[in-house]
């Protein structure tokens, strides 16, 4: 299950494939030299993007769509 | 300058080197062996681990607090090349030249180094190839940094240099704190003026700018960034991406960019 509170760095470690999610949300998370400083609910607050369905896609992606 | 410091046992030191991952994977033994023939040496805020030009007979493993490392033209303007935290390596190039220090490394706060003697680390890195390879990795990345600040000071406007040295410490050094990304060690900023290559109140006036507009909180001798978003968007001169018309229900050209969001971007300097 992810969590918001991951840093970017721990996501993109454990779910590589969130990489593609974050692009396509138009999110530069994946290059931040910040990354493993930065959480996920940081990201989507700058982004303005809602942390529930960011964290939904992310885990769809992974093929569970795992329940939160 | 103090050797040996009495409180702390060779059990410690194994403890927090074996906690670096520099030294990830080696024996406890191999470790043990290595600080036998170290020295553990303290300096204060201000003093100098060892001086330009000097022989270079070992190198520094900072245990604790930062160190610049500075170099000093014939008319004693000094240029900070790097800074050091804690389980970083001081002097590894003028071991591996066989050259004297070609730079000053003073301590900016109270520090706490193990020295080791050249023959000794090249011993340990010829049994451990890991290491020296991970070392070989430190170096590279120092190598980078240099050139990416030449290209800065060369053709960056000053605010990205200086969003670029933020960041860059933040990703090094820094620590998450309910208030953003501390940077925790105590630069002045007469020493991120050096860093980025400015003059200290073209620094001041910019720091004051991105605090006014909530970016940073300036304390004494510590930075927090408080939106450190807005700082790496500078630095890179990040354009906003478009999320696509299927994930958004937005259409293309109605995304905010991240400006938008956070109001005007404080003016620029040139």
């Amino acid at each position: 299950m992810i969590r918001e509170d991951w840093s970017i760095e721990e996501l993109l470690a454990r779910y590589p494939r969130s990489r593609e999610v974050l692009i396509r949300w138009g999110m530069w998370c994946p290059v931040c030299a910040l990354a493993g400083l930065e959480t996920l609910a940081d990201a989507a607050r700058v982004y303005g993007i809602d942390i529930e369905t960011l964290i939904r896609e992310l885990e769809e992606q992974e093929g569970g769509g795992s329940s939160r | 300058m103090e050797q040996r410091r009495p409180g702390t046992t060779e059990g410690e030191l194994l403890e927090v080197l074996s906690g670096y991952p520099l030294f990830r994977g080696v024996p406890r033994e191999s470790l043990r062996a290595l600080i036998h023939m170290g020295v553990e040496r303290k300096c204060p805020a201000g003093r100098f681990l060892f001086l330009e030009g000097d022989p270079a007979e070992g190198v520094y493993l900072l245990l604790e607090g930062y160190v610049k490392v500075v170099q000093t033209d014939v008319s004693g303007q000094e240029v900070v090349a790097q800074v050091a935290g804690p389980g970083e390596p001081l002097g590894l190039i003028a071991m591996f030249a066989d050259s004297p220090y070609p730079a000053s490394a003073q301590a900016v706060s109270p520090a706490r180094a193990l020295w080791l003697p050249g023959e000794a680390l090249r011993g340990f890195l010829l049994r451990h190839p890991e290491v020296a390879l991970r070392l070989l990795r430190v170096l590279a990345e120092r190598l980078h940094e240099t050139h990416r600040r030449l290209l800065e000071v060369s053709i960056l406007r000053v605010e990205r240099r200086l969003a670029r040295v933020l960041v860059r410490l933040a990703s090094r050094l820094g620590q998450r704190t309910e208030e953003g990304i501390a940077v925790a060690m105590p630069l002045s900023r007469e020493e991120l003026a050096e860093l980025c290559g400015t003059r200290l109140h073209t620094v001041s006036r910019l720091l004051n700018r991105w605090q006014r507009a909530g970016w940073v909180r300036l304390g004494r001798r510590r930075i927090v960034l408080r939106e450190p978003h807005a700082l790496v968007a500078l630095a890179e001169e990040l354009e906003p991406r478009e999320p696509p018309l299927a994930l958004t229900g937005r259409k293309v050209g109605e995304g905010k960019t991240v400006d938008d969001r956070r109001g005007t971007r404080p003016g620029r300097t040139g």
